[in-house]
């Protein structure tokens, strides 16, 4: 427990003194106004020259007792029409997965940046919904008019 | 050709490569020479080339030796290692005789380094040797040395011209740099941290000597360098020594911080000595040794800081400016707790002040100002100390608090007007990075106002609410939007709004929106923004003070004409209707006239329109009466039938781009309305009063013809559209599936007839056939909750497509894997409320068996969609149901027939075929039917013994054991853990993850 917070406070530190253009990151706060260190509120940005570019979408990461020997679980609020998104929002990425790609040494600017990354480039292995991923597989042309759509609706500010 | 000749002659080569020449021909001659460096000629070629009489060429003779050791170092005999270091420092003292320039010097440095690298159990005081070297003039011998002068280091140094000593801090730099650069095992291997150890005596005397010169001002480089060269050591020994052996290693480092001090004072060294302590402070700021942190702290209260603080003031920021913010800064987060709790103390208010003055420039966040950005983080951690320390003493208010509490305030009012937007005009001319950075500074003043909230409370709204309506008085727009901006970012942190009410009622209640209706009056865009994202934060506002809701409204549908704030304008006109519908049903009608004069205006996007078209449907959803409901959504339809008229209109005319806006847009306003109209879910349900005109069938009768005018108007889109138009399919399927979730009839609740006509209608080839498929399980879903009654009819009429469409398919999920996972996962929704329709009419028997052996081969087929919903297919038929007798039993024959198969299939899976990541879902079926089917035990076990069984990894042993703990288990949780090890088995141990 001491390790977890312990851990986002740098990860907070780290955060604040160098972080990528166009993202947030911070604790949510509680209605005393004191930080909730394991639960963030972020925004990716889409990638410039990418379809996803202007856009930002917010998601929320929520971090366990045992982080970072295990990884947090970022979910997209509202949940975020991608081949790689669960219905519920979930992100779904080998990097976030205990029994996959995660390691504790891995930041919270990595988690963004690898979110920011799937975003045009979708895992089409491991599907999270079969809405966004049916169409990028069946009518790509649908899929990024879809995209464009979406990107208008969360724009950046 | 002899020696002479070809050393000569590359000499001359070498010439050649500093003088112009095209690309070709300097990459030709690079080639050349770089072959010639790793050839058996190479060591010779650097003795010759160093000594030329041109730089250049020694220069290249000094990198021909490094690139000898890094490529041909195992071509030495072992007693050339030797000689090779006396040669090196034999050059290096020659050279040094003779004045030689420092490029040549530097990279005999690293030639050394590269040695040292390489050799160094043989070479560990190496420090101490190339400083006995330079005293002599000469090589001396290591052992001697070694044996003899163990301590001589000081008598040495002092000995020693300046320009030996810079060779010196040369080396004892390049050292730790190339040390540091390599990886961390073969700094383990090489154990070269204990022998950078072992010179680290040698450097500290070093350093002293020459910190302690006694005319610094005529070796400013030397000094320069020298405490670049400490600042390397520190960080380096930071990172290296700490961790393994504590402080004590540090300490001889630490020790030597206080010698350069008096560099901070001296106006030629001042750059490089705060960037060095800024260096340290930042990544060992809690070893820095309290003398050196008396120093800073005399610097910093000083005139000398004093001075650079006031150039900052004024945006003057040169280059000792920007050093002493970054030095201020640097201690200001090292010393951050006494800082504060000094804050009333006279050094504190004089160090506060300071940093609080970093802020002070007028200059904008970002496009003018870099200093405030890194200021603010100061800030920020300093308000979260505050608020850390208030909240763990309670009951008595330290004194120090009061002060610090003040200073936030201070800051507070700085960033009010820091975060001013500038002209319109100003702002078109910043660069995309300015803009960006600027917002960084907005959005970090928003992070500081949440945090101090907690310290103020209602006393910043006030504030704020102050001076919005001062700004509004005297129309200063851009002040007004600063003050609103920061109003927006404490809208979820007010937790009492009885409090927060009695200042809002003050601003909202003032001319603020008339103020920005006034036509004559011009206001940015960028308030009339700002304003409506204050309407949408403080939603709940409105919705306790309807008194408002008429003139914000009225201010919202003027500014949504504004292209900049539209979309944000239509979300706040929805947000209201939508949380206050219940207060606005009075001025329905206005508002309807709203929409009608804003769509004659022709000024609103097909997003904003689907928007307003949502939120006056959300206030008819509250109107009363519900012939008063028909009215007003026969007006509301009136407008969709305008751009469904326009959209065939233009497809009439060819003009498909036009046609298919405008159609798409109209069915998106359907989509909108019916999710509007449906009744809120927060509402409390009042079982005993039901209107006595609320009778369903009268309702569905009144509601026919607004029903059938929507149907006409689909139909009327997709005839001009064309039913291949996919996102037509798409958006007819989200209008019809609003209605499903209203237990009430209502113009959106469909009837099924139309609905299964809609779905029949589609073919292989239509396009997003999965939505029509997922909209008839949504259906048949929408049928089996509680109240509802069952659609035998449709289960049967959707049954026969979806046995159509896999004829169609050929009985191949690979052929259209998308609609064949659809399908299969409509035919989920059958189970367990329609498995009479889809077990017990003989008529479809075969077609049962053919879709059996279809999700069958769906689960071994390659494509993971239909995988997937074919392991939750039969994941749902394991379960046991209470239905009736005649289902159960056909039920069970059909397990019966096709168990066996299935679980071949899915012991497959967890035999090594299923990705690993799926696992969890393939481990279901089999958790389920251990429970339920009887003769499970007997399906597995055949199917590990299988010939088709995928991996030959696990033998006979393996399997009965699996098969046993699965049978043991009983279907509980700890099955999956079992399932992924079996799994792994399966694959093998060797298995890297591939997903």
């Amino acid at each position: 427990m001491a390790l977890c917070q312990n851990r986002l406070q740098e990860e907070r530190k780290q955060w604040r003194r160098d972080h990528p253009f166009g993202f947030f990151a911070k604790p949510v706060r509680t209605s005393q106004g004191v930080l909730d260190l394991k639960n963030w509120e972020c925004g990716v940005p889409g990638r410039d020259k990418t379809l996803w570019e202007g856009g930002l979408f917010k998601l929320t990461v929520a971090f366990p007792d045992e982080y970072p020997t295990k990884p947090p679980k970022c979910k997209f609020i509202p949940p975020l029409f991608h081949p790689n998104v669960y219905p519920s929002g979930t992100v779904c990425l080998s990097i976030l997965n205990e029994e996959e790609g995660w390691k504790p040494a891995i930041t919270i600017k990595q988690i963004l940046l690898g979110i920011q990354d799937l975003l045009n480039d979708p895992n089409p292995e491991s599907p999270a919904q079969a809405e966004a991923y049916n169409l990028f597989k069946k009518d790509r042309q649908a899929y990024e008019k879809k995209i464009k759509q979406i990107v208008k609706e969360n724009p950046a500010p | 050709m002899s020696d002479a000749l070809f050393f000569s002659s590359i000499e001359k080569l070498v010439q050649r490569l500093y003088q112009p020449a095209s690309p070709q021909e300097v990459s030709q001659i690079e080639t050349c020479l770089q072959e010639l460096q790793r050839s058996d000629k190479g060591w010779n070629m650097a003795d010759v080339l160093l000594a030329s009489e041109d730089p250049n060429v020694r220069f290249f003779g000094a990198l021909t030796f490094t690139v000898k050791i890094n490529c041909n170092w195992d071509s030495l005999k072992e007693a050339e290692v030797g000689q090779l270091l006396h040669r090196l420092l034999n050059w290096l003292t020659v050279r040094i005789k003779y004045n030689e320039g420092p490029l040549v010097v530097k990279k005999l440095c690293t030639a050394l380094v590269a040695y040292f690298l390489r050799s160094s159990a043989s070479w560990e005081r190496c420090l101490l040797h190339l400083i006995c070297s330079l005293s002599e003039g000469e090589p001396v011998n290591y052992d001697l040395m070694m044996a003899e002068h163990y301590d001589v280091a000081s008598r040495v140094v002092t000995s020693l011209e300046a320009p030996q000593l810079m060779t010196a801090i040369w080396f004892a730099t390049t050292l730790v740099e190339e040390v540091g650069r390599t990886s961390s095992e073969s700094r383990l291997t090489h154990r070269y941290h204990d022998r950078l150890l072992n010179n680290l005596g040698d450097f500290a005397q070093l350093l002293r000597t020459i910190m302690t010169l006694p005319k610094p001002e005529s070796n400013m480089t030397l000094v320069e360098e020298s405490i670049k060269c400490l600042q390397i050591w520190v960080v380096y020994g930071h990172g290296a020594w700490d961790d393994r052996s504590g402080q004590m290693q540090l300490t001889p480092l630490r020790a030597l911080i206080p010698y350069t001090a008096p560099a901070l004072w001296d106006q030629d060294l001042f750059e490089v000595a705060a960037d060095s302590w800024t260096e340290i402070l930042g990544t060992f700021g809690q070893f820095f040794p309290p003398e050196s942190m008396e120093h800073l702290e005399t610097f910093l209260t000083g005139p000398n800081a004093q001075d650079l603080l006031s150039l900052i003031v004024k945006g003057d920021y040169e280059p000792d400016a920007r050093a002493y913010s970054r030095l201020l800064l640097a201690y200001g987060e090292v010393k951050l707790t006494d800082l504060a709790r000094q804050s009333h103390t006279a050094k504190g208010i004089i160090l506060t002040d300071s940093l609080m003055q970093l802020l002070a420039y007028d200059g904008y966040a970002g496009a003018e100002d870099d200093i405030c950005t890194p200021a603010m983080e100061f800030w920020q951690a300093y308000a979260e100390f505050v608020i850390d320390e208030e909240h763990e003493t309670d009951d008595q208010m330290e004194p120090w608090v009061g002060s610090a509490r003040q200073y936030l305030l201070r800051v507070l009012e700085r960033c009010w007007s820091k975060i001013r937007m500038p002209s319109e005009d100003i702002y078109a001319q910043w660069t995309s990075e300015a803009k960006g950075d600027f917002k960084v500074f907005r959005v970090d003043v928003v992070d500081l106002l949440q945090s101090v909230y907690a310290l103020f409370g209602a006393s910043i709204l006030n504030n704020l609410s102050n001076l919005a309506l001062d700004a509004l008085q005297r129309q200063m727009w851009l002040h007004l939007e600063a003050t609103l901006f920061c109003l927006n970012a404490l809208a979820d942190s007010i937790s009492d709004e009885d409090i927060a009410d009695a200042t809002l009622l003050t601003l909202f209640g003032s001319e603020l929106f008339a103020a920005m209706t006034n036509g004559a009056i011009d206001v940015p865009s960028k308030t009339q923004q700002t304003a409506v994202s204050l309407i949408i934060s403080f939603a709940s506002f409105f919705q306790r003070h309807p008194q408002f809701l008429l003139s914000m409204l009225n201010f919202l549908f003027v500014a949504i004409r504004t292209s900049a704030v539209a979309a944000v304008a239509a979300k706040a006109i929805l947000s209201t209707a939508d949380s206050c519908r219940n207060a606005l049903v009075p001025e329905i009608d206005v508002l309807l006239e709203q929409v009608h004069n804003l769509l004659l205006a022709e000024e609103v996007e097909s997003a904003s329109q689907e928007r307003i078209f949502g939120a006056i449907a959300a206030v008819i959803q509250a109107v009363p009466s519900e012939e008063q409901k028909i009215w007003s959504l026969s007006k509301l339809l009136a407008f969709v039938e305008r751009d469904v008229q326009t959209c065939e209109e233009f497809a009439e005319y060819q003009a498909l781009a036009v046609a298919e806006e405008k159609g798409l847009c109209a069915l998106r306003c359907l989509v909108s309305i019916g999710k509007y109209l449906r009744e809120p879910d927060d509402i409390p349900i009042d079982l005993e009063s039901k209107p006595v005109s609320q009778d369903e069938l009268y309702v569905a009768t009144i509601w026919t013809s607004s029903q059938d005018r929507m149907v006409n108007d689909m139909a009327k889109i997709a005839g001009a559209l064309g039913t291949d138009n996919g996102d037509v399919v798409e958006l007819t399927c989200q209008v019809i599936r609003t209605g499903f979730r209203e237990s009430f009839p209502g113009p959106f609740v469909f009837s099924p007839r139309f609905i299964e006509d809609y779905v029949i209608s589609t073919s292989l080839r239509s396009p997003r056939l999965e939505f029509v498929l997922d909209t008839a399980g949504a259906m048949l879903s929408a049928h089996t909750r509680a109240g509802t009654t069952r659609i035998d009819l449709s289960a049967t009429r959707f049954l026969v497509h979806l046995f159509q469409l896999i004829a169609e398919m050929e009985y191949n999920p690979t052929n259209e894997p998308e609609v064949s996972s659809s399908c299969i996962d409509l035919a989920s929704k059958y189970v367990p409320h329609y498995l009479h329709v889809f077990l017990l009419n003989p008529e479809y028997r075969k077609h049962v068996m053919d879709f059996m052996l279809f999700t069958i081969r769906s689960m071994q087929c390659q494509e993971i969609m239909p995988r997937r919903s074919a392991v939750l297919f039969w994941t749902g038929l394991f379960i046991r149901y209470d239905v009736k007798a005649d289902t159960q039993l056909a039920l069970h024959k059909i397990l019966e027939q096709y168990g066996p198969l299935a679980t071949q299939a899915i012991i497959n899976n967890i035999g090594g075929d299923a990705v690993r990541s799926e696992l969890e879902n393939w481990a279901n079926p089999l958790r389920q039917m251990v429970s339920t089917q009887i003769r499970s035990k007997q399906w597995i076990k055949d199917a590990l013994s299988s010939d088709t069984f995928p991996s030959s990894k696990v033998g006979d042993a393996e399997k009965k054991q699996f098969l046993e703990q699965v049978m043991h288990l009983r279907g509980s949780k700890k099955t999956v853990q079992m399932v992924k090890d079996f799994w792994m088995a399966c694959r093998g141990t060797s298995f890297a993850y591939t997903s």
